[in-house]
């Protein structure tokens, strides 16, 4: 019994603490200045959270933690329910999606699942943004969106592999 | 987690992802290959702001978005974002437009800058 509320209060613990590093993460990145003129291309370094999350977390558990994160983000941001809020969300589900099916399909190393969750969430911005202007003019960006989503997910990929064995010294 | 190993459904999804990229390109290359542009369009929340003809030299266009003032320049070497108000800028840093079917948008201030056919 005891035991069991232990591993409980970890996982709460483990949870909320990632839930802090991933808004710290998403806005320090926003103070980085934009290194790519490429419209939306930013390093994408709050996915390295998702990206561990499947590992520690269910992923339920990971999802939540990540909406928690585009929530309070924004509201910290002072950018809530405005458009690049909803973009971030639409962004950050669709990776998550992405993300979830190619690590539950065992097929693919981390560093594609990384890749794959930044074109996906290229991808679902574009789609938002479509919802949103109504244009297809929008498509001309995705080209240079994908291709950068190769070496920017291979460096969240990168870093959350470097990071995992320390994660694995948390106190059982 | 810790072995990394690139088998062939890595190759094949990385693969994919470029041909993607690719074929988008190509095909908004090839629809805007026949095409002879002398005119940029402005649209602001799909509705069309301005229809500016390209002269050799430069001239500068002002008008408001949905977030403030925007500034663009223009001629036949090329249209560029100047100046606008929104927040990221990334209009502002997009590098110059030169062919049809290029265009640049503001997302904050919901403006369609492209280059046309018309």
């Amino acid at each position: 019994m005891l035991r069991n509320s232990l591993k409980k209060t970890r996982l709460l613990i483990l949870a909320s603490l990632f839930t802090a590093i991933g808004i710290v993460l998403y806005i320090v990145e926003s103070f980085l200045p934009v290194l790519i003129p490429i419209a939306g291309a930013k390093l994408g370094l709050a996915n390295i959270i998702t990206l561990l999350g499947f590992e520690l977390f269910t992923p339920l558990l990971t999802l939540t933690i990540l909406i928690l994160r585009v929530f309070l983000a924004s509201l910290l941001g002072g950018t809530f329910l405005t458009l690049s809020f909803y973009l971030s969300l639409s962004g950050a589900l669709s990776s998550f999606l992405v993300m979830l099916l190619a690590y539950k399909s065992k097929i693919f190393n981390i560093f594609t699942i990384s890749i794959l969750g930044a074109a996906a969430h290229s991808l679902g911005q574009i789609l938002c943004i479509y919802l949103f202007l109504a244009n297809i003019n929008i498509a001309y960006y995705l080209p240079m969106l994908l291709l950068i989503s190769i070496p920017l997910g291979i460096f969240t990929g990168l870093l959350a592999k470097k990071l995992h064995p320390y994660l694995l010294r948390f106190p059982k | 987690m810790n072995k990394i190993s690139f088998r062939r459904a890595d190759f094949i999804a990385i693969t994919s992802i470029l041909l993607f990229a690719l074929l988008i390109f190509s095909s908004i290359f090839f629809i805007s290959l026949g095409q002879k542009s002398d005119i940029i369009l402005i649209f602001h929340d799909q509705q069309l702001l301005a229809e500016l003809k390209l002269t050799a030299k430069p001239q500068i266009f002002s008008f408001n978005g949905t977030y403030g003032k925007m500034q663009v320049t223009y001629a036949k070497s090329g249209v560029k974002v100047t100046s606008s108000t929104c927040p990221d800028q990334i209009c502002v840093l997009h590098s110059a437009i030169h062919t049809a079917g290029e265009s640049i948008i503001c997302i904050p201030n919901k403006i369609i800058v492209k280059y046309s056919s018309r």
